[in-house]
């Protein structure tokens, strides 16, 4: 039986994944002890430290010889080595729908696709969330080939929707992610950076890798030069009539400075923040992850 | 008139273009309300740059707008083709016309203005205008001199001829005739249908041109063009004059030159008098416009006519710094003698004897009532009856010194004087065995000049014992110049045209002792000489340029012996029909100076050209009668193609459309900046 065909990952992606392992210094929590450093203590071979013991505490954890030494109770404690949960938060609103040739949205899918794939082929696990103002598709970690297969399916299916909040979005899906590891999201990111950050905080208090990819097609970052025009909002429908020339220059400097404040933000929470231009090969964006 | 009459639109064909106005606003409209739609992701950012700058852009759109508006409103009238006719507009090239152009050909015009004098500038001018004349056309050209005279006796086609005659023209230094020049171009364009059209051009002097009111009919229209853009200073010798203008050889006299300064300027300038060989020179300091007189003291030794020359330093204009005038220098003075008293005549005789260059002639009481011809008449013991001769000599400038007889009627006295006759009184003698004494009772009289020093004595000294009873009421116009003490006049002076002076002061030794006194000698000799008369006035020597010249002989010549020179040249001469008399007319009269007619060689007279005072002030100033009455006034420096043709806009209104462009785009360029 032949392998099935998908629009977002075809063989000869897949050929040039093989070079790529998805491997960020993320600590993750998992159930199976692998390959990624886990802060949960638990019973794999490597030690950590010792702490005094508690109330509650199994005594077959007590290490005797330190007591014998001490006369005090102390327990071992291990670095256990769990799976790694990566959690794909792609902005499916109809604004991620523009893009001349190839839309953000195809180029996210592209990009999220292939993400999936490394992270299955390392046994680790994916997770996937399509959303624009709401939670249109979540799809729980998962490592197995069928569960790749499904969110490619999916990724194919998907069209821009409604309006994006990303704030929301976030906010609704964090009681969905049981276990921590890296959150990558996918998006414009049209939306209050503060407001973004604010529903990023329990993820990063939690101990997630956050990983923010701002996918923005050239002519949002550097207006076309058409003349007049009636500029039509994707999301919102709203109007407004303007020569590019006149706003071209205006225009070029919000968007920078928007990208700045994003950047900034960043660096101050210790999120990864990209700028993932869709005339740029999506591949560049994996040295971000491992970085 | 509103000025859109003077505005002509070359293709009004193209009229309804100027619908097209409007196209910038709609299309702006247009173009607003339709733009090609750009879905985009999200427009938060623009509608923010929108809303920020909409404040900026609006004025700047509607700015753009009107600069289009402009643009495409200077285009259209340029393919309109608009013509201004800022000044008025002439006939059209198409509209037959009778067209009389007045050129003034006055002295002033001779003045330099720029490169060129005015004249030449007028006669540019002119030929413009014939220029513009179609085959159908008749003109004439008139020149403004003394008198003023056209070209053609009619109005001509021949415009060649005219124009031809405009380039050969001079300027001449006569004074313009203007009533003249208009009444001759009025008449020129009567009795005609077709468009009529004067054409003065001048520049318009002021002094010459001041309260002008042409009488030109409003059917024709009257188009004044000034030549001259600036006032001339100029300083002019306006008048040269002597006193007395007849002296007697080798006497003194006074020459007086009258410097006029046309310049809001103070100036000093020279004068300088030749009078026979002696030159003089005299600096006057010239107030801005006022005048001056240079005053000279001189004496000719030969007699007859001489000719004076005053000439000023040298200015801009220079025609009138030279000025001449003659004087009558005779050998004697000729005195007319009635002796019918002959003891006073025996002194007045022996008075004018002593002094050597009097002429004395004795009259009989029928030569009275001739024309008298004489310095000075003596009469003595005259009653006033028959003396037709005298009163005509008298009121002619005539100096009469008059002993009358006893019982002279004051009525008589007055007659020959010209008086009303209202006295009934006569004068008696009246001896007297106690003395009378003399005083003087007209101290300014020039007759005590010589005695002001008080070498001479005093002329009153002496004592008298007789007199006539003198009524001075009846004579209370006149003037004593000596009187007894009790105020009774002894020397009367009656003005009446000439000098009456009323003797009534006894010679006779047995009467008084004042004739025999050193100072009567010196007193009489002065009476007649600061009072004598000037002789028979001669014909007016003095003419204008321009002016005819006559000179009447009283016998029979030939043509071919009379001549008129003037400097070196001879001037032609015209015989007029007269047949007692030979009258010789010199017309070509134009040139400044001194003309000398000649009989056979020999001296007969002279008479004199000067510049016309009246053009020396060459200040401007177009008289409002003029005005009111000009359908177009041309000021200096405009073209005169321009009432006919008028000046095309179009490229006016290119330049503003280009710049409307250029503006729009630098609008533009800096909203987007």
């Amino acid at each position: 039986m032949p392998a099935p065909q998908f629009k977002y990952l075809r063989p000869e992606d897949i050929k040039n994944l093989g070079s790529f392992e998805f491997a960020p210094k993320a600590l993750v929590e998992g159930y199976l002890a692998g390959r990624h450093r886990s802060r949960l203590r638990g019973s794999s071979t490597e030690f950590r430290d010792y702490r005094p013991y508690a109330f509650g505490d199994e005594p077959k954890l007590v290490d005797w010889r330190v007591y014998a030494r001490t006369d005090r109770f102390y327990l071992r404690t291990y670095e256990e080595q769990t799976r790694m949960d990566c959690y794909l938060f792609l902005d499916s609103s109809a604004s991620m729908g523009f893009g001349e040739g190839l839309t953000k949205l195809e180029y996210a899918s592209f990009f999220t696709a292939a993400l999936c794939y490394l992270v299955t082929r390392n046994t680790d696990r994916v997770a996937l969330n399509l959303f624009d103002d709401r939670i249109r598709h979540f799809f729980p970690p998962g490592s197995t080939t069928r569960h790749l297969h499904n969110l490619l399916q999916v990724l194919e299916h998907n069209q821009p929707g409604q309006r994006t909040s990303l704030a929301t979005a976030l906010r609704r899906a964090y009681p969905l992610l049981r276990h921590r590891g890296a959150l990558v999201v996918l998006s414009d990111f049209f939306d209050d950076g503060a407001a973004i950050f604010s529903a990023l905080s329990p993820y990063l208090h939690r101990g997630f890798r956050i990983f923010l990819f701002h996918v923005l097609a050239p002519e949002e970052l550097q207006l076309r030069n058409l003349g007049l025009r009636r500029f039509d909002d994707m999301e919102t429908g709203k109007r407004v009539i303007a020569h590019t020339r006149a706003i071209g220059a205006a225009y070029a400097d919000a968007m920078e400075q928007h990208i700045r404040g994003l950047r900034e933000l960043a660096v101050r929470r210790q999120v990864a923040y990209t700028v993932a231009r869709t005339d740029r090969h999506y591949f560049s964006l994996f040295d971000e992850l491992v970085e | 008139m509103n000025w859109w009459s003077n505005l002509v639109l070359a293709n009004p064909a193209l009229l309804p273009l100027t619908l097209l106005v409007a196209a910038p606003l709609v299309l702006h409209l247009f173009a607003r309300a339709q733009p090609p739609v750009y879905r985009f992701s999200s427009i938060a950012f623009i509608e923010r740059i929108v809303r920020r700058s909409v404040r900026l852009r609006r004025p700047q759109s509607w700015l753009v707008l009107l600069l289009r508006t402009v643009l495409f409103a200077a285009l259209i009238g340029a393919f309109l083709q608009p013509v201004w006719f800022g000044s008025g507009r002439a006939a059209s090239y198409l509209q037959r016309k009778h067209v009389v152009v007045l050129v003034d050909a006055s002295a002033s015009m001779a003045a330099m203005q720029g490169s060129q004098t005015r004249f030449a500038t007028a006669c540019a001018k002119a030929s413009e205008v014939l220029a513009g004349l179609s085959a159908a056309d008749a003109a004439n050209v008139i020149w403004l001199r003394t008198p003023s005279r056209a070209e053609f006796p009619t109005l001509g086609v021949n415009i060649p001829f005219l124009q031809t005659a405009l380039r050969k023209a001079t300027v001449s230094l006569e004074a313009a005739d203007l009533r003249g020049g208009f009444d001759l171009a009025t008449s020129l364009l009567q009795d005609t249908t077709v468009a009529r059209e004067i054409y003065v051009i001048s520049d318009f002097q002021r002094s010459s041109w001041s309260g002008l009111r042409p009488d030109v009919s409003s059917a024709i229209r009257l188009v004044t063009i000034r030549i001259g853009n600036e006032d001339l200073p100029n300083q002019a010798l306006t008048r040269l004059y002597a006193r007395p203008a007849s002296v007697l050889a080798n006497e003194e006299f006074a020459v007086y030159c009258e410097v006029e300064n046309f310049s809001p300027q103070p100036t000093l300038k020279t004068v300088s008098l030749r009078a026979g060989e002696l030159r003089q020179e005299q600096e006057v300091r010239l107030a801005p416009w006022q005048k001056a007189v240079a005053v000279f003291r001189c004496r000719l030794s030969g007699s007859g006519e001489n000719v004076l020359t005053a000439s000023l330093s040298e200015d801009a204009f220079p025609f009138d710094n030279e000025r001449w005038a003659i004087v009558d220098v005779r050998d004697s003075f000729h005195v007319g003698l009635f002796n019918k008293e002959p003891l006073t005549a025996a002194y007045w005789r022996k008075a004018l004897e002593a002094v050597g260059w009097a002429k004395l002639e004795t009259l009989t009481s029928a030569q009275l009532n001739d024309k008298l011809n004489f310095n000075a008449l003596l009469l003595s013991g005259w009653d006033g009856n028959g003396g037709a001769g005298i009163a005509d000599y008298l009121h002619a400038g005539g100096t009469v010194v008059w002993f009358p007889s006893d019982r002279t009627r004051c009525a008589d006295i007055q007659a020959v004087a010209g008086l009303s006759k209202t006295s009934a009184a006569t004068l008696v003698w009246q001896p007297s065995k106690q003395a009378w004494r003399l005083k003087l009772a007209r101290l300014d009289d020039p007759v005590f000049e010589v005695f002001a020093g008080g070498a001479h004595g005093d002329p009153t000294r002496g004592v008298l014992f007789a007199r006539y009873s003198f009524p001075a009421a009846d004579f209370a116009g006149a003037d004593p110049i000596l009187a007894y003490h009790d105020d009774v006049p002894a020397l009367l002076h009656i003005k009446c045209g000439g000098h009456l002076f009323l003797w009534n002061i006894p010679l006779q030794p047995e009467h008084g002792n004042w004739a025999s006194q050193s100072e009567f000698l010196p007193f009489f000799i002065e009476l007649l000489l600061k009072h004598r008369s000037a002789g028979q006035p001669a014909a007016p020597r003095d003419s204008l340029p321009g002016q005819a010249m006559m000179r009447r002989l009283d016998h029979e010549v030939l043509s071919k012996d009379i001549s008129l020179l003037t400097g070196q040249n001879a001037v032609p001469l015209q015989r007029q029909a007269d047949p007692q008399h030979a009258i010789f007319a010199a017309l070509d009269t134009t040139r400044l100076g001194v003309y000398r007619w000649q009989y056979r060689g020999q001296p007969l007279g002279c008479n004199l050209v000067n510049f016309p005072t009246v053009e020396s002030d060459l200040r401007f100033q177009v008289p409002d009668t003029l005005t009111q009455t000009a359908s177009i006034a041309l000021e200096a420096g405009q073209a005169v193609r321009d009432l006919r043709e008028g000046v095309s806009l179009w490229p006016l209104l290119l330049l503003v459309a280009i710049g409307a462009a250029m503006a729009e785009a630098m609008v533009l360029r800096k909203a987007a900046a």
